[in-house]
C-alpha cells in the first residue's frame, strides 16, 4: 500500500519577488489590495493571492495567473522609482500541491522542516530544503503547496514518483 | 512438514501454523513465522554455521540479538544485504542467506588451514609481515581471505529505500519495561513521542522473564501499554528499528527494517527530539576460558530467549558457567521445562550466591571455574577446575555463559556523555550527559526490574517537568521481586596456558594471548591495544567482549578498569544498509539535475545529454547518421562558422541587480570600469576573489540607471551569488542593492553564424537589427515572431550572435519556430561540445579549463581588463602584490600539438624536454579545429607569452607529444566577424 | 547534524545552511602595508574552543548571520554570549 497523497504539478502562477524596506513595501502592496503578513515565514492570503514573508525585507507574491497582466500593470516591475524592488518571476518556479491523508509524510520525506503547528502555523510559508534543493513550502487546504526553481521541476517530479510508487 | 529436532513440542511465540521455507548456504530448511534466521537454524540443529575471521575456526550462534559476534550472513535475492547477524534477520518465506566468511561451506572450509598456522598469525601480524615492499600489494588478497559480505547487486523492482525526518518532544530508545514506561508517561503528558525498538516485538528482556507486573505476566502488561500508545496519534512506535547513531542536537539516526508500507524496503529516520530517553537495556558479556568460541557455547540470556521466544533449546545436556546471579533464571527455566542440566559452575563462593539458587535441584559447582571447553566442530564436554585445583570433566553439548551485564551506553557515549566505572556491576555506567537526554533502567545500571521501573518513573517525570510538560499522577505498577543482581568480576579463568585459545573478541579472533603480546610490545593504552589487535572492531564492535579486554589490560597493569577507560563508541551501533542513509537519492536522482524548457526537444532529437555545470543537463552533441561523435561535432561547428547554428543558452546565470548603490556595487565586483557603460549596452567583465584569482567572467548589461542584468558562467552562478550576498550583507550593510536571481525567468536561444541576422529577420523582429542600430554588445527589447523578447548581441562563438531571451512559457514554441524558419538557411542545433570547439578556436576563456582558481587576468593576457584608475575592486590588491614579486607565472598560450590525429587529454602536463619532472604547465583544452583543419589546443605555460614559436613537450602517460607554442587565438584575431 | 539559530527563521536544520567560515576582521583600508593585507587575507582564526563564524541560510531566507561554535563540542552560542 503506497501513500494516500495526491501530487499535482501546478499550471502557471503569477509570481513577484519583492524586496525593500518594510514601510515602503507595505505602501506599494496596499495598491494591490494586500497587506503584509505580521510574522516571519507566514503568508497573508486573500482572494487566491498569497503574500509570503520569506526573509528580512523580502516577500514573494503568488497569485492566479489570470491576474498576471493586471498585477504587472499595478506593480510596475520595470519602474525603479519606488525605492523597493519588484521582479516578475512567474516563470522561475515550478509549483506542486501535495494533498491527502499522507501529505505530512510526503513533506517529512522531502524536507527537514518541522511542520508541527507551534512551529509552522496554519498561515506558515517558508523557504526550506526540499529534496536537497531550496524550496518554498506553504500550507494548503488538505496539505501543502510547494515551489522550486523551475529547472528542478522535472527532478522533483521524479522524486515524487519514487516515494509514492517505490520506483527506484 | 517442518522437521525441527531442537524445537520443543510447545512453547515459544512463533506461529506453529505458518511454516516458512528458507535456504542457508544452499540447503533448504524450514522454520516458523516469528523465527529469526538464527532460531530457525538452531531449531534445525545447524550449529556450525560460521567460520572465524582470521583462523577460520568453526563457530556457532552465541547470542540472540545485536550482540551476536559469530554468525554473520549475506542475504541474497529480494532481501539483498550484507553483514547481518543471523540473530537480527527475520525469517521470511524464501529467504536465502549464506555465511560470509567461509568457502565453500562452514563445515568444509578451505581457509581453515589458517588454524595450523596460528602461531604465525599473532596480534599485529599484518603490520609485521606485509611490510615489504608495500602493504598495498598484499591488501587485496588478505581482504578477500578475511572477506566480509559482498555489496548486494540485486534490486527489488517495486521497493525502495526511504529517508524522512521526524520532529517531536520525547524520543525513547528501547521498548523494554523502562522504555515502555517512559513512553507511556510522556504520551500521557501530551508530548509527541517516538519509541524505537530493535526487536520485532516490544518487551525487551521481559519477554523471557517469569516476573509479573500488577499480578499479570509482564508480556501482557507490555501489550496493554503498546495498545494505549498505538491509540495516541501523537505517538510513533517503531519495532524492528534500530537507533544506531546519536548526532548533535538530539538527532537520532534510526533504520526501520519492516515498514508497514509495502513499497518501502527500509526507512531511515532522522528523528530530532527535545528530549531523548535511552532505555537501551544491558548486554550480557562473555567469559574468557579456553575454546570459549566452540559451537555450543552461548550466552545464557540468548539460550533463555531461544527457549521463551522460539521454543528452541539448542542442546540435549546443558551446563551453565557464571560469575553472577542472573544466569540462575535460565536454570530455573530449564528445570521447569524438565530439561537435562549438567550443573551450574559459579566462580563466586557459596556464601556469595544468594536466593537465586533456591529451589534448584542440580549440581552447583560454587567457587569453581570452567577450565576449558572440549570438542571438534561442536562442544562435547567441559572441564571444571575446583578451588583446590582438581579437574573434573563433564559431558555437555550446550554451555550457557554469563559474565554479567554491561549497560548499553553506546548511544549515550556517542552523544559525548562521560562514563563512570561501577564496582558493583564491574562495568561502565552513564555519568554526565552532554545533550538533553536521560538514561533509565538497565541502561542506567539498574539491573533489577522493580528498581528499574522506579528509576524510570522518577527520571522521566523530572525530565518532562523540566521540558514544561505536566506529567500525570502515575502510580508505579507492582513488580514481583527478583533476587538482587550480584556479580564477582572474572576477567579470565585461572590457570590459562600460553597457546590456549581463549577469546576476548570472538568476531575478530583476538585471544587473551594477543592482548598480552600487544602489551609486551608496548601498546598499553586501550586505544592502542584495540588498533594493534583489532579487538572491539568489526561488525559487533565488541559488544560482549570489550569489557574483558579492558578488564584484562587493567589486571595486567595492576590498575582499575576506569584508569584504563573505554575505547570510543562510534556509530553505527549495528550494521546499517547504506540505502537507509541515502534514501530516495539513488538511480535517476543520485545527483540533482536541472532541465531547460528545451530539454525534451533535445532528447526527442536524440541528443547525447550530460551535465554541463551546475547540474544542468545539456546536449553534448547531436549524433548524425553514418558518422561518429567527431563527425557530428564538426558538422555543427561548420554550420556555425559558415551558415548558422542555434544553441540553448538558458543555463547561464542571470541576476537582476538594482538599488541606489547598484552602480557602485558593480564597480566593486569587476576589475574593469563600468561607470561609463551606456544604458542598453553590455560589457564583458571579470570578477576576482579576495586572493586575486579569477572568480567568474560574464557580460553585464545596463538596463537603466542603477539597474543591471548580470550574466555569469553556468557553473559559477551560485558561487557568484554567494559572493555578492556576502559582500552586501556583511561588508556593505548600509548599501541599497537588491539582487534577484532570474536564471530561470529567462530562456535563451542563441542564433549564431554568418546567417544569424538573416534568420532573425525571417523570424520577424519589431526593431532594426542592422549593425548600426543594434551594435555588438547591445541589448534591445523587441517582438520576435510575435513574442516579447530581449535580444542581446553577445558572442561566445566568434560569430555574429543574437541571444533571443523569452519567458520559459514561450521558449519551446520560439525554439521550434527558429528551427522551422532557419531550415532554409541551414540552421542546426549546437551542443556543448561544439560550443567548446568554437570558443577554443577563438581563445575565449572557460571556467574550469583555463580559469582554475590559480589564474589572474594578466596570466590570461587580459591586462586591458585591469582598470588603471580603479584600485578598490575586490581582489585587485592581491593581484598587485603577487605581481610585484616578479616571479614567473603560467600564461595562456595556444598550442599546436604534433599528434597522429588524436586529441591530447585535457590536463596533460607540459614538462621540460618531456622528462619525468616537475611540470611547467598543462593543456587546458584540445579540439579539432574546423577552420584550421588541424588539432589545436590551449594551455597554461610558465612565461608562455615569451615562448611563442618554441616547441614544448606534453606528457600523456608514457608518451611525449611535441607542440608548437602560438598566440591563444586561432581564428579572426581582430574579432571582425563577431562585430559584423 | 546541527541545528542553527537563523535570526529570521529560528532554529533550522544544518542542511539548509552553508558555513562560510570564521568571521574576518573588517576589510583593511587601502593604506595598510602589503604584509598587513596578506595577514588579513590568509590568516584565519582556528581556535580549540569557540570560533565566531558566518553562516548563510542559503536554502532558507538567505540571511548571513553570526554565531559562535565550539570546534570540539559543536555547542553554539550567540555572538554576544559569554564564550566561557
Amino acid at each position: 500500500m503506497g501513500y494516500q497523497a495526491t501530487i499535482k504539478k501546478q499550471a502557471m502562477w503569477a509570481i513577484f519577488d519583492i524586496k525593500g524596506d518594510v514601510r515602503v513595501v507595505a505602501k506599494r502592496i496596499a495598491d494591490v489590495g494586500l497587506s503584509l503578513p505580521l510574522s516571519p515565514n507566514t503568508a497573508h492570503s486573500k482572494k487566491g493571492q498569497h503574500l509570503c514573508w520569506i526573509g528580512k525585507n523580502h516577500w514573494l507574491l503568488l497569485a492566479p495567473v489570470e491576474m498576471e497582466d493586471q498585477l504587472l500593470k499595478r506593480l510596475q516591475p520595470q519602474n525603479l522609482a519606488f525605492d523597493c524592488r519588484i521582479v516578475h518571476v512567474s516563470d522561475a518556479y515550478t509549483l506542486f500541491t501535495v494533498t491527502g491523508d499522507h501529505a505530512d509524510d510526503i513533506l517529512a520525506i522531502a524536507s527537514p522542516l518541522n511542520t508541527r503547528q507551534k512551529n509552522f502555523p496554519n498561515d506558515g510559508a517558508t523557504f526550506t530544503e526540499f529534496f536537497g534543493i531550496r524550496g518554498l513550502v506553504l500550507r494548503w487546504p488538505g496539505g501543502y503547496l510547494t515551489a522550486v526553481e523551475r529547472s528542478y521541476g522535472d527532478m522533483i517530479t521524479v522524486y515524487f514518483d519514487k516515494i509514492t510508487t517505490g520506483m527506484r | 512438514m517442518t522437521h525441527n529436532p531442537f524445537r520443543q513440542k510447545t512453547g515459544g511465540r512463533i506461529d506453529r501454523n505458518s511454516c516458512v521455507e528458507f535456504e542457508f548456504n544452499g540447503k533448504r530448511y524450514s522454520g516458523y513465522k516469528g523465527d529469526t534466521l538464527a532460531s530457525a537454524l538452531l531449531a534445525n540443529g545447524v550449529f556450525l554455521n560460521a567460520r572465524s575471521f582470521k583462523y577460520h575456526r568453526p563457530r556457532g550462534i552465541m547470542g540472540a540479538s545485536v550482540e551476536e559476534p559469530s554468525c554473520l550472513v549475506e542475504l541474497l535475492g529480494a532481501d539483498a544485504g550484507g553483514n547481518h547477524a543471523a540473530t537480527t534477520v527475520q525469517l521470511r518465506q524464501g529467504l536465502k542467506a549464506k555465511s560470509v566468511n567461509c568457502w565453500p561451506s562452514p563445515n568444509f572450509d578451505l581457509m581453515s588451514i589458517n588454524q595450523l598456522f596460528t602461531r604465525l598469525l599473532p596480534a599485529g601480524f599484518y603490520y609485521k609481515t606485509f611490510m615489504w615492499p608495500n602493504w598495498h600489494l598484499f591488501e587485496p588478497s588478505i581482504r578477500r581471505a578475511a572477506g566480509l559480505a559482498a555489496a548486494p547487486g540485486d534490486q527489488i523492482p517495486y521497493q525502495h529505500f526511504e529517508t524522512r525526518y521526524w520532529h517531536g518532544d520525547v524520543l525513547v530508545v528501547g521498548a523494554g519495561s523502562s522504555g515502555l514506561l517512559a513512553a507511556l508517561i510522556a504520551s500521557r503528558s501530551g508530548a509527541r513521542v517516538m519509541i524505537v525498538d530493535d526487536h520485532p516485538h516490544p518487551g525487551g528482556c521481559l519477554r523471557s522473564s517469569q516476573s509479573k507486573i500488577d499480578g499479570r505476566p509482564v508480556i501482557e502488561w507490555a501489550e496493554a501499554v503498546c495498545a494505549e500508545l498505538d491509540a495516541n496519534p501523537e505517538v510513533t512506535r517503531l519495532q524492528d528499528a534500530t537507533a544506531w547513531g546519536y548526532r548533535e542536537d538530539n538527532l537520532l539516526m534510526v533504520t526501520e527494517r519492516s515498514p508497514a508500507e509495502t513499497h518501502v524496503f527500509q526507512r531511515g529516520w532522522k528523528a530530532r527530539a527535545g528530549r531523548v530517553i535511552l532505555a537501551t537495556g544491558a548486554i550480557e558479556r562473555n567469559l574468557v576460558f579456553a575454546n570459549n568460541d566452540l559451537p555450543g557455547v552461548m550466552l545464557a540470556s540468548a539460550v533463555q530467549i531461544y527457549y521463551h521466544e522460539f521454543g528452541v533449546i539448542p542442546g540435549r545436556q546443558a551446563m551453565i558457567f557464571t560469575n553472577n546471579s542472573s544466569a540462575y533464571s535460565l536454570a530455573h527455566d530449564l528445570q521447569a521445562a524438565g530439561k537435562m542440566i549438567a550443573g551450574i559452575i559459579d566462580s563466586r563462593s557459596f556464601e556469595e550466591i544468594g536466593a537465586e539458587k533456591d529451589g534448584l535441584e542440580i549440581p552447583l559447582y560454587a567457587a569453581n571455574q570452567l577450565k576449558a571447553a572440549h570438542g571438534g566442530k561442536h562442544l562435547r564436554a567441559v572441564s571444571i577446575r575446583a578451588a583446590d585445583g582438581s579437574i573434573k570433566r563433564v559431558d555437555c553439548d550446550l554451555l550457557a555463559v554469563s559474565g554479567g551485564w554491561n549497560p548499553a551506553v553506546h548511544l549515550f557515549s556517542q552523544a559525548r556523555g562521560t562514563l563512570a566505572y561501577d564496582d558493583a556491576l564491574a562495568s561502565f555506567v552513564p555519568d554526565k550527559a552532554m545533550q538533553r537526554l536521560a538514561c533509565v533502567g538497565a541502561a542506567a545500571g539498574k539491573m533489577n526490574l522493580a528498581l528499574a521501573m522506579a528509576n524510570t518513573l522518577s527520571t522521566v517525570t523530572t525530565c518532562l517537568s523540566e521540558d514544561n510538560f505536566k506529567p500525570p499522577a502515575f502510580s508505579l505498577p507492582s513488580c514481583t521481586t527478583s533476587p538482587d543482581y550480584h556479580l564477582q568480576p572474572l576477567w579470565h579463568v585461572d590457570g590459562m596456558k600460553p597457546g590456549d585459545k581463549a577469546f576476548v573478541d570472538i568476531q575478530n579472533d583476538v585471544t587473551l594471548d594477543d592482548i598480552g603480546l600487544a602489551m609486551r610490545e608496548g601498546f598499553d593504552t586501550v586505544e592502542h591495544v584495540k588498533r594493534y589487535t583489532t579487538a572491539g572492531m568489526g561488525i559487533d564492535q565488541g559488544k560482549i567482549g570489550n569489557i574483558n579486554v579492558i578488564g584484562n589490560i587493567a589486571m595486567a597493569c595492576n590498575k582499575r578498569p576506569d584508569e584504563i577507560g573505554t575505547t570510543t563508541f562510534r556509530s553505527p551501533f549495528t550494521p546499517v544498509d547504506f540505502g537507509s542513509i541515502a534514501g530516495q537519492r539513488n538511480g535517476a536522482t543520485v545527483l540533482p539535475f536541472r532541465h531547460t524548457p528545451i530539454t525534451q526537444w533535445n532528447k526527442d532529437q536524440g541528443a547525447v545529454m550530460y551535465e554541463a555545470g551546475a547540474r544542468w543537463q545539456r546536449p553534448g552533441y547531436f549524433p548524425i547518421v553514418g558518422g561518429n561523435m567527431q563527425d557530428a561535432i564538426n558538422a555543427e561547428a561548420e554550420a556555425v562558422r559558415y551558415a548558422v547554428g542555434v544553441y540553448d543558452g538558458s543555463p547561464l546565470g542571470k541576476f537582476d541587480i538594482s538599488g541606489r548603490d547598484a552602480a557602485a556595487f558593480i564597480d566593486l565586483l569587476y576589475t574593469n570600469d563600468f561607470a561609463d557603460l551606456e544604458i542598453g549596452m553590455g560589457r564583458y567583465g571579470i570578477m576576482l576573489s579576495d586572493d586575486g584569482m579569477i572568480l567568474d567572467d560574464g557580460v553585464t548589461f545596463k538596463l537603466a540607471e542603477n539597474h543591471y542584468l548580470m550574466s555569469t558562467s553556468t557553473g559559477f552562478a551560485d558561487v557568484v551569488f554567494r559572493h555578492m550576498e556576502y559582500l552586501l550583507q556583511i561588508e556593505c550593510e548600509s548599501w541599497q542593492v537588491w539582487i534577484t536571481p532570474v536564471t530561470s525567468q529567462w530562456c535563451n536561444a542563441t542564433i549564431c553564424g554568418p546567417k544569424a541576422r538573416d534568420v532573425l529577420e525571417a523570424l520577424g523582429v519589431s526593431i532594426d537589427i542592422g549593425n548600426d542600430a543594434f551594435p555588438f554588445m547591445a541589448m534591445r527589447e523587441a517582438i520576435v515572431a510575435g513574442t516579447p523578447a530581449r535580444i542581446c548581441r553577445v558572442s561566445f562563438t566568434g560569430e555574429v550572435s543574437f541571444e533571443i531571451n523569452v519567458w520559459p512559457r514561450h521558449a519551446e514554441a520560439m525554439w521550434r519556430r527558429i528551427m522551422e524558419i532557419g531550415a532554409p538557411f541551414g540552421i542546426v542545433p549546437v551542443g556543448s561540445e561544439t560550443s567548446h570547439v568554437l570558443r577554443v578556436e577563438k581563445g575565449f576563456l572557460s571556467l574550469g579549463h583555463e580559469v582554475d582558481e590559480t589564474a589572474d587576468p594578466y596570466d590570461l593576457g587580459m591586462d586591458w581588463i585591469m582598470s588603471r584608475t580603479k584600485t578598490h575592486a575586490i581582489g585587485r590588491r592581491s593581484v598587485d602584490i603577487r605581481r610585484s614579486s616578479g616571479k614567473p607565472r603560467r600564461e595562456l598560450v595556444g598550442l599546436i600539438p604534433k599528434t597522429g590525429g588524436e586529441l591530447v587529454p585535457e590536463g596533460a602536463p607540459v614538462t621540460p624536454n618531456g622528462d619525468r619532472a616537475a611540470s611547467e604547465g598543462f593543456v587546458s583544452a584540445c579540439v579539432w579545429s574546423v577552420v584550421n583543419k588541424q588539432i589545436i589546443a590551449l594551455g597554461l605555460l610558465t612565461n608562455g607569452r615569451a615562448r611563442i614559436g618554441e616547441t614544448i613537450s606534453i606528457r600523456d602517460r608514457e608518451r611525449v607529444i611535441e607542440a608548437v607554442v602560438t598566440k591563444p587565438c586561432f581564428y579572426d584575431p581582430k574579432g571582425k566577424r563577431l562585430r559584423g | 547534524m546541527l541545528t542553527l539559530p537563523c535570526p529570521f527563521c529560528g532554529q533550522r536544520d544544518e542542511t539548509e545552511f552553508l558555513n562560510t567560515g570564521p568571521t574576518k576582521p573588517a576589510r583593511p583600508s587601502s593604506d595598510v602595508t602589503d604584509s598587513e593585507w596578506i595577514n588579513w587575507l590568509t590568516v584565519p582564526v582556528n581556535p580549540v574552543g569557540y570560533v565566531e563564524e558566518k553562516w548563510w541560510h542559503v536554502k532558507g531566507c538567505g540571511k548571513y548571520f553570526t554565531i559562535k561554535r565550539h570546534t570540539v563540542t559543536h555547542q553554539i552560542k550567540m555572538p554576544d554570549e559569554d564564550s566561557a
